[in-house]
């Protein structure tokens, strides 16, 4: 009875907040409204939803035992206590998207992206995470792309892992771009980021002479360290010596980033990688859980619009109408495919009881998506008319201050040359306009809601400068460990056809698969920071869609999954997300190449600057740049078509499946371990 | 400072760094006589496993 209660009340708050959120339109509104909303949601959804996608759809045996518990070995299979594997799996997929993503869905808003993160999580997101999760547990921790090879075939199989390594290009690509165009033009966030690898290598030593596997120690002696580093950036943007030791332009860091993912890639990973690695996991959990306690305690007003003049498809951020952008430029934080490898990785090999794996996917996903609404919140808490300056590419705006401001304010967000100027003064940078790619205008949002309850406005710069180091430190650690992973997917494929390269230590092998990759993503980062409208606008899209497309496999490799387990009855759980998802995929990969629109169809922008090459009278360094810009829209119009093709063919292979099975023109085989009965204690 | 040990092992777990006190565990226990790999040795065969597959999501 009191827990009737008890979930009525969570039930009608939920509502209530919805109700609130509906009711504000011309008048700000109090963040607590989003946040209430969001959790609420989450616990019924959690409560009613995962729970009957454990007993009915999936149907989760305690009795049966898991992979950990059969093939316990001590290292890769341990049966582990759920919270430790749920702070494990938590650790591993939250990742930079879920914050740059709601901050750049923003200009439309704080609306959409609020409700498709709350609604694509609990509907979509965290169904992808628990079934995959369930489908590799029960196959002793197989990959995603073992999976859909055993149970649709080989030419699904296939193409997955050729879906893998694009979308990973694509990724590591465009979260290098938000790393370089955070750290263009600002000396203090430059040395910061650079001291992380001295910093880290001393870690590595530390763990790997010293005291070895003591990664909280090494942690917590490097955490100190980047602490000093970050203030001592002031310091070195303040010495106009050192200040131009450390100031790059964009195409200049980029280069260094090219280069320094190269070197990462081939190092040992004891070195440089694995210590930052613990490093950002130690930094992310703890800031996460920071920014938490400070929304709670600042209870912000967001100053942005439920909806901005922008979801007519004219944004500067990125072009398009809600439908299908929004949906895809939030893709972690609602859904994200790449969860599916990571669910189909080290987590299935750790759970002790099979019915854990409804807390460790769908609550671990759930909460990645809470991280979405507080980088929303972040974002909003700005004003709108700073939010779009910094946010805009100068393509769009204009590259001088005047013209950007009187822009920015005849859209209807008025902000002054003056505010722009004494916000980048308190967050020591030298100027905050056309900052595009989400991560400065997030640390903004995140300094003023820390100094606001922290330190007041004289520690906006080092929370600043914080929140910068906190960001681009896990895009690095994402970017060295992807090209690592990218070396050996492709190593594994190209084995295939010439059997050396195969071989993961032949030198040789090695280094030309790791310059493939790092090649790959550099030559679109490249092309990101030579873009006039700033990358930004074209990569994420793209980027958005990539990882969109790797969710509707996923959920069509989950769909054969409960055909083949029998559950026709319950389809809709994972078919329904997956058709969304297909549809909105499709309908934005249609859009970036054939709109007619130059800002949003790549290929009428490749056509609209041939026009202009063609009238002639264009200088000839310019000239040069429109015809590389016609190639690189080709080249992402090509890209765009690719993934689209690819994700087709999946589907049609696997309704292929579906069909045999379902007219028993086929039997359905299911490829799960043996059952074998758990001997374990519940814990 | 007994929960000060544990709440070491849970974070050191949590990032991902395996338990060597247990691995050796297993080993007394279930390959009695088999050679106890070094702290060393456990922390790179955990690395090695750890960075060959996607572990860390955008």
């Amino acid at each position: 009875m009191i827990r009737i209660m008890g979930w009525s009340a969570v039930g009608l708050l939920g509502a209530g907040s919805f109700g609130a959120i509906a009711l504000h339109r011309q008048e700000p509104i109090n963040a607590m409204w989003l946040i209430l909303a969001a959790v609420c949601t989450y616990l019924v959804a959690y409560r009613f939803y995962s729970r009957f996608i454990a007993v009915k759809v999936v149907v989760l045996d305690d009795r049966r035992a898991t992979p950990a518990e059969r093939l316990e070995d001590g290292r890769d299979f341990v049966p582990t206590n759920k919270w430790v594997v749920m702070g494990h799996h938590f650790a591993a997929i939250a990742g930079p998207g879920p914050l740059v993503g709601p901050t750049l869905a923003a200009q439309l808003g704080y609306l959409p992206g609020t409700l498709w993160i709350i609604i694509g999580a609990v509907l979509g997101g965290c169904v992808q995470d628990f079934v995959i999760l369930f489908a590799s547990m029960r196959r002793d921790g197989k990959s995603l792309g073992q999976i859909a090879k055993e149970e649709v075939g080989p030419v699904a199989g296939f193409t997955a892992l050729f879906a893998v390594i694009s979308i990973l290009i694509i990724l590591l690509a465009v979260i290098a771009l938000v790393v370089t165009n955070a750290l263009k033009a600002s000396p203090w966030g430059t040395f910061t980021l650079a001291m992380t690898i001295p910093i880290a290598m001393l870690m590595g030593i530390h763990l790997r002479f010293l005291r070895p596997g003591r990664v909280l120690e090494a942690s917590i002696l490097g955490f100190v360290l980047l602490m000093a580093a970050v203030v001592g950036g002031q310091y070195v943007a303040r010495t106009p010596l050192l200040a131009a030791l450390f100031t790059f332009d964009a195409r200049a860091l980029a280069l260094m980033i090219i280069a320094y993912g190269f070197a990462a890639s081939v190092l040992p990973v004891w070195l440089l990688l694995a210590p930052r690695d613990y490093l950002s996991t130690f930094v992310k959990l703890g800031t996460v859980f920071l920014l938490a306690l400070g929304i709670l305690a600042v209870r912000p007003s967001l100053s942005m619009p439920a909806l901005t003049r922008f979801v007519d498809g004219t944004g500067p951020v990125f072009a398009g109408k809600i439908f299908p952008f929004a949906f895809i430029t939030i893709a972690c934080g609602a859904v994200s495919g790449f969860h599916s490898l990571i669910a189909s990785g080290t987590t299935p090999k750790l759970i002790s009881k099979e019915s854990q794996a409804r807390m460790i996917g769908y609550g671990s996903m759930a909460l990645e998506s809470f991280v979405a609404i507080m980088a929303m919140v972040a974002a909003c808490v700005l004003q709108p008319g700073i939010y779009f300056a910094v946010n805009s590419p100068a393509g769009i705006v204009g590259t001088d201050a005047a013209a950007a401001t009187a822009t920015i304010t005849s859209w209807g967000y008025p902000v002054t040359e003056g505010e722009m100027q004494s916000l980048a003064d308190m967050v020591g940078e030298e100027t905050l306009f056309a900052r595009t790619g989400g991560a400065p205008s997030l640390a903004i949002g995140i300094a003023h809601i820390f100094s606001s309850s922290l330190g007041g406005e004289r520690m906006m710069a080092i929370w600043y400068h914080f929140a910068i180091m906190f960001e681009a430190l896990f895009i690095l650690t994402v970017l060295d460990a992807g090209s690592r992973v990218g070396r050996f997917v492709l190593q594994d494929l190209l084995g295939h056809f010439w059997k050396p390269l195969g071989r993961t230590g032949w030198y040789p092998g090695v280094v030309l698969t790791a310059f493939l990759i790092v090649a790959g993503w550099g030559y679109f980062l490249y092309q990101g920071v030579t873009d006039p409208l700033g990358g930004i606008n074209s990569l994420w899209p793209l980027f958005g869609i990539a990882n969109q497309l790797l969710a509707a496999v996923a959920l069509c490799v989950a769909t054969t999954i409960l055909i083949k387990m029998n559950k026709v009855r319950y389809l809709w759980v994972t078919l329904v997300p997956m058709l969304w998802l297909v549809v909105v995929t499709q309908t934005a990969a249609a859009q970036k190449m054939f709109h007619p629109d130059p800002r949003i169809g790549f290929l009428a922008e490749a056509d609209r600057l041939s026009t202009l090459l063609q009238d002639g009278g264009m200088a000839p360094e310019k000239a040069a740049e429109a015809r590389r810009l016609v190639f690189n829209n080709r080249l992402d119009a090509a890209v765009t078509g690719l993934f689209a093709l690819l994700v087709l063919v999946i589907v049609a292979d696997s309704m292929r499946e579906w069909l045999a099975i379902l007219r028993r023109r086929k039997v359905a085989v299911l490829h799960e371990a043996e059952y074998v009965v758990s001997d374990l204690e519940d814990d | 400072m007994k929960w000060l040990r544990e709440l070491r092992r849970i974070l050191e777990l949590v990032g991902g760094a395996g338990d060597y006190a247990r691995y050796c565990e297993h080993l007394r226990s279930r390959h009695p006589g088999c050679r106890l790999p070094s702290a060393g040795e456990f922390y790179l065969d955990r690395l090695r496993e750890r960075y060959s597959r996607p572990t860390r999501c955008c």
